[in-house]
């Protein structure tokens, strides 16, 4: 049936013939979204959260280096990219700041976030000895941040934690 | 199998195969080559294999406790290579039998199972990876609907009546639709959350998307140290050292330069996408919006590959097989006369997927924008043909019959749309 056919077509017969199966479908669907939204990032439902927020704030992200300051390859020396280095770490400071009654990563005491990113350093250690592709004995993990104005863009780093 | 037998004596087997398929209905075939395609998406997803011997971060069904005790078992067992091939070879088996459409109640359990344990296990190290959410749904989904479809099977013959048409053996329409269905709805969830985290602002803050591309491109820069991330410019050290802004300063993406200094287009064009994403629960609709979705699909994937060096191959591939669907295009054209293009349209199509595909080869290694548009171009039918590992030769022998038939797929939809009702 063509959509001018479909659209000229009586609305009882039309309904009659698919009304049911799209009630369904749309059911199940509505189902699917409201679960999914509701759970969050609980495997193999997440409400997909990807860039959901983009505003002018600074992005960060994380990378490894050697003592010297050199990078080093994070995929194939620990088995997880690089943006699982920034992800694991936002876990952790939100976890923390979810216990103690703050969902604001600044306000989090900066010996705690010290705490908290060596732990994820060292948990990324630990994982490249166990898949047999150990980093260096000294490594340091750098945050870089992406700030947007008006000149373009510009880059500042911290170094976060070192073992 | 029975009904198979009787259709096959009644009509010849010619009809047997193809009958069923129509614009809003999988027959038998078309059935048999989506679960076949998607047994092999499913196959391809289990080959990346995290062996975390630990999980800190509990989500899922790791995160039952309760669960676990009752079962006797740790979810980390999976990261036990001999266990996990063990796990492999009862996929195998079932899958076997998903392909051939037999004792699925009992075999997409199985696949299900061991799909979702192994990427629970990936997602409770306090990092979720979206790759494979799509492929774990999809499974759910279907299993689901087996079971259903079970139970009113079940029903129909303990009262000795006939199956009703829609849960009859040989109709897979619940296959294909449903799992478009899920696949829509995943689209649809990114937009509630985009609209909700960014309190309704997204389509006004789009622009600042173009920040996240330079990220991605530094990520993937980090991952490996491929200089292809930073334009093959090695990461620049400044005359006087000052770690804090010069030691790491790479060139910014052309892409993320032009969008930034762009705004109103790069709204246009995230809006386009953001549009897709939410119109795309309109691909249940019939088999030409789910091919009209699933060309703007992979288009969107395709794009975001390009701008963002971000891919999700495993959804592409379930637009490819589900919605894109061109052997279904292929059934349908066979069986129905109706939707048959003539000899001129096809030769047509042919000519215009061989300059498009000819163009694409041409300009392969360029990193020009024509070259990212034809390669966006070809995309739809290289889906399938990339799941496997044939020669080179065969795949763009398949990759320009798929690219034929696609362009044959949309003519006859516009026409179909355009006729005039009798």
């Amino acid at each position: 049936m063509s959509f001018r056919a479909l659209l000229s077509a009586p609305l009882w017969p039309r309904l009659r013939q698919h009304g049911a199966r799209y009630l369904w479908l749309g059911l199940f669907m509505g189902v699917a979204i409201f679960v999914s939204l509701k759970t969050g990032e609980h495997y193999p439902f997440s409400h997909f959260p990807m860039y959901g927020n983009p505003n002018p704030k600074p992005v960060d992200y994380y990378f490894l280096t050697d003592v010297t300051g050199q990078p080093l390859p994070v995929v194939d020396l620990t088995g997880d990219t690089a943006p699982k280095l920034k992800k694991r770490l936002n876990t952790e400071l939100n976890e923390w700041g979810f216990a103690n009654g703050t969902r604001v990563k600044s306000e989090i005491p900066p010996d705690v976030r010290t705490r908290l990113t060596k732990e994820v350093l060292d948990s990324f250690v630990a994982q490249s000895k166990h898949r047999g592709t150990p980093l260096p004995a000294r490594v340091q993990l750098w945050r870089g941040e992406i700030h947007t104005g008006p000149d373009g863009y510009h880059e500042t780093f911290v170094m976060e934690a070192e073992n | 199998m029975t009904s198979l037998i009787r259709e096959t004596r009644t009509h010849g087997l010619k009809e047997a195969l193809l009958g069923g398929t129509g614009l809003r209905e999988v027959g038998r075939l078309e059935g048999f080559v989506l679960r076949f395609l998607f047994a092999v998406v499913v196959w391809r997803s289990l080959e990346f294999y995290p062996a975390y011997p630990t999980a800190p971060k509990p989500v899922g069904l790791a995160a039952w406790p309760a669960l676990w005790e009752w079962l006797g078992w740790e979810i980390t067992r999976l990261s036990d290579p001999a266990f996990w091939a063990q796990c492999l070879t009862w996929v195998k088996v079932a899958l076997v039998f998903y392909v051939l459409g037999f004792a699925l109640p009992l075999a997409l359990p199985v696949i299900t199972v061991v799909h979702i344990a192994i990427r629970t296990l990936n997602n409770s190290q306090g990092a979720a990876h979206h790759g494979f959410q799509m492929v774990s749904l999809a499974l759910l989904t279907q299993m689901l609907v087996v079971w259903f479809l079970a139970a009113v099977r079940g029903w129909y013959f303990v009262r000795k009546n006939g199956f009703p048409r829609w849960a009859a053996p040989g109709n897979w329409t619940w296959l294909w639709v449903y799992t478009i269905a899920i696949a829509a709805a995943s689209y649809i969830i990114s937009v509630c959350s985009k609209l909700d985290e960014s309190k309704g602002q997204w389509l006004k803050n789009s622009p600042y998307v173009a920040t996240q591309i330079v990220k991605t491109h530094r990520q993937n820069y980090y991952n490996s140290l491929d200089p292809q991330f930073i334009q093959g410019v090695q990461p620049a050290t400044a005359p006087v050292a000052d770690p804090a802004t010069d030691r790491y300063r790479h060139p910014i993406p052309a892409s993320a330069d032009w969008l930034g200094r762009h705004p109103d287009l790069a709204r246009l064009i995230f809006g386009a996408g953001f549009f897709l994403e939410l119109l795309v629960i309109l691909a249940i609709l019939d088999r030409r919006a789910a091919l009209l979705f699933g060309l703007g699909l992979v288009s969107l994937h395709g794009s975001i590959a390009w701008l963002m060096e971000l891919s999700f191959p495993f959804n592409e591939r379930i637009v490819g097989v589900f919605f894109v669907n061109a052997a279904g295009w292929l059934i349908l054209m066979a069986k129905d006369p109706a939707w048959r293009p003539s000899r001129k349209v096809w030769l047509f199509c042919l000519l215009g997927a061989t300059v498009l595909l000819a163009a694409h080869l041409a300009t392969a290694a360029s990193e020009s924008t024509l070259a990212h548009f034809l390669d966006l171009a070809h995309h739809p039918a290289a889906i399938i043909p990339g799941l496997f590992n044939w020669p080179v030769a065969i795949k763009w022998a398949v990759v320009l019959a798929t690219q034929t038939l696609l362009v044959a797929s949309v003519w006859v939809s516009v026409k179909s749309v355009l006729r005039r009702p009798a």
